[in-house]
């Protein structure tokens, strides 16, 4: 009974590092992506956004799937950053293409990745079919969605601050120049502007983090690895059960690497660049806060294509 | 006694125990218990900002202390609170020993993985009869041994670790095992040699020691893998940074 105890104490105890480890972690990204929200909302505008963005389709989304590399993002930031493009009138699929590529297509994840596996083949394996099943996606979800597919008019009930900044009159006092942006009173009122939009934004997606968190920490401290070992070498199989655990446990696209690493000789590669790339795209985390904050149609639609894509993607690329 | 604007309330200290759980760990230097070294620039920074937050959030109930709000939502400020309490009431700790046979031993170090040749400590590994090993080479030369153990045979080699037995551990050995952590904790390793000693049962789950030993050669699955012959333990306190960082 006394070893009972102390056993559930120490996988208690493990728990509480992996959780608390996990959101300390997380925190300055997720702080991170809130502020950069409440910036595009309170300086950019839509003019500019669409200034910015190529006609073309095509090529607005490969830009798109390639902005990571100037914008590296951690996967746990992205559903503020995203539902705030689209609301500032980027194009759903742009937003689509820049939320599935920007935590895996940058150079701080393709260095992770070349250095946990000691080989640039992986990492032009993992970027490659990361950019596959963005382009793809990205491209069906532009034929199936004209609309933006946010969630209702959030604006009054869950940000307290949500004011409407689209071309205010008054005359810019303080004598910067804010060429693209709506004149605001003074500079120090935007900068309380975008702490506050920053802070509401935080506790409504803070808790999904959290959440992740825990069920990430579970997944780590009670699912013993033997269970996952069994299915290691079977060439299909063993690419669905991989990705279903890169959807469980909560780690962002740095830490994935080392961890897809240590299953090397149980597992085969396509598993492993399965995990890597689905694993940063769609998981607890991402799932709970898109689905706060796009319909859920949509929220479907984009969980079942990414899977396939990356599924039948991976499987087809290692076994060619 | 009029309506509190609970909500705001509720922000306000939720941020404050942010910060102050930030604060707290950076202080006590324990900080390194949960993310990597080279983060933890930016979790201060982190703390800054939400200090900042929280005088925002402060100022802002001051200003609404009386004005109750709509309506009373407590259920989302659960997690954060869950979070808070989880951090207060539960001692900070390191990883146990408990964990590793979820994660599996040395499960990184494997010849498959590299196909580059990269050994950096080789010609000093190969020059010397004792071995030292310490946090920064550890990795390396862990890898060195499991990659090419027939080189080290008949070397002796000193390293600290706890101790890790399970099922399948032979009678007389036991894994002195170090967490590597790449980049978060999250996803740390275990890592380390078996050691084999005559009165290996003497030695509890999860205790640490300093050891000496020679490094021999032994099969496990039709692999070569290295075993080293105790020769001399000492125990030691865990110590305040236990993880390895790559």
């Amino acid at each position: 009974m006394e070893i009972f105890d102390l056993n559930t104490w120490q996988v208690i105890l493990n728990f509480k590092t992996i959780f608390l480890g996990i959101i300390i972690e997380a925190l300055p990204f997720i702080l991170i992506s809130v502020i950069v929200s409440s910036v595009l909302h309170n300086f950019v505008s839509e003019e500019l956004i669409q200034r910015v963005l190529p006609k073309d389709k095509m090529a607005s989304i490969v830009l798109s799937c390639l902005l990571g590399m100037i914008f590296p993002a951690c996967d746990c930031g992205m559903v503020p950053i995203v539902r705030r493009l689209v609301k500032k009138g980027v194009p759903l699929y742009c937003a689509v293409a820049f939320m599935l590529s920007a935590p895996i297509i940058n150079p701080v994840v393709a260095t992770a990745t070349a250095y946990a596996f000691n080989s640039i083949g992986m990492a032009v394996a993992r970027l490659g079919i990361a950019f596959l099943v963005a382009y793809i996606t990205s491209a069906l979800v532009s034929e199936a969605f004209s609309g933006t597919e946010l969630k209702g008019v959030q604006a009054t009930h869950d940000h307290g601050h949500d004011h409407n900044h689209d071309h205010d009159d008054h005359a810019c006092g303080c004598g910067c120049h804010h060429a693209h942006t709506e004149h605001k009173a003074t500079l120090s009122e935007k900068f309380l502007a975008v702490l506050e939009g920053a802070c509401s934004e935080f506790f409504e997606m803070g808790k999904y983090l959290i959440i992740g968190a825990f069920l990430g920490a579970v997944a780590q401290t009670l699912v013993p690895r033997a269970t996952l070992l069994n299915v290691g070498h079977e060439p299909f199989f063993s690419i669905i059960v991989m990705m279903f655990f890169a959807f469980s446990i909560s780690v962002c696209s740095t830490a994935d690497a080392f961890i897809a690493a240590s299953f090397n000789t149980s597992f085969t590669t396509g598993a492993l660049v399965a995990f890597m790339v689905f694993g940063p795209m769609i998981d607890i985390k991402n799932i709970l806060m898109l689905s706060h904050a796009f319909r859920l149609r949509f929220v479907v639609f984009l969980v079942t294509i990414v899977s396939l894509l990356c599924a039948l993607g991976t499987y087809v690329f290692i076994n060619l | 006694m009029s309506q509190l604007n609970r909500e705001s309330l509720a922000r306000t200290l939720i941020l404050l125990g942010f910060f102050l759980l930030l604060f707290s760990l950076i202080i006590t230097d324990q900080l390194t218990l949960y993310v990597h070294p080279r983060i933890v620039m930016l979790i201060e920074m982190s703390a800054g900002l939400l200090f900042m937050m929280f005088l925002l959030q402060g100022w802002k109930l001051s200003k609404t202390w009386n004005k109750p709000t709509e309506e009373c939502k407590h259920w989302k400020y659960m997690p954060f609170v869950f979070t808070l309490l989880v951090a207060l009431i539960l001692p900070n700790t390191s990883l146990n020993a408990s964990l590793v046979s979820n994660k599996g031993v040395n499960s990184q170090v494997t010849t498959e993985i590299s196909k580059k040749d990269y050994r950096p400590l080789a010609p000093e590994m190969r020059q010397t009869d004792l071995i030292k090993v310490d946090d920064n080479n550890f990795v390396d030369v862990m890898s060195e041994l499991y990659r090419y153990p027939q080189e080290y045979v008949g070397k002796q080699i000193e390293m600290s670790g706890f101790v890790f037995k399970d099922e399948s551990t032979p009678q007389d050995q036991f894994s002195l095992i170090r967490y590597v952590v790449g980049c978060c904790v999250a996803d740390a390793l275990p890592s380390g040699p078996s050691c084999e000693i005559n009165n290996a049962t003497e030695y509890s789950d999860g205790s640490w020691y300093q050891i000496q030993g020679t490094i021999e050669n032994s099969e496990e699955n039709g692999k070569a893998v290295p075993v080293i012959k105790v020769t001399w333990t000492r125990p030691i306190h865990e110590k305040s940074s236990p993880y390895i960082f790559r």
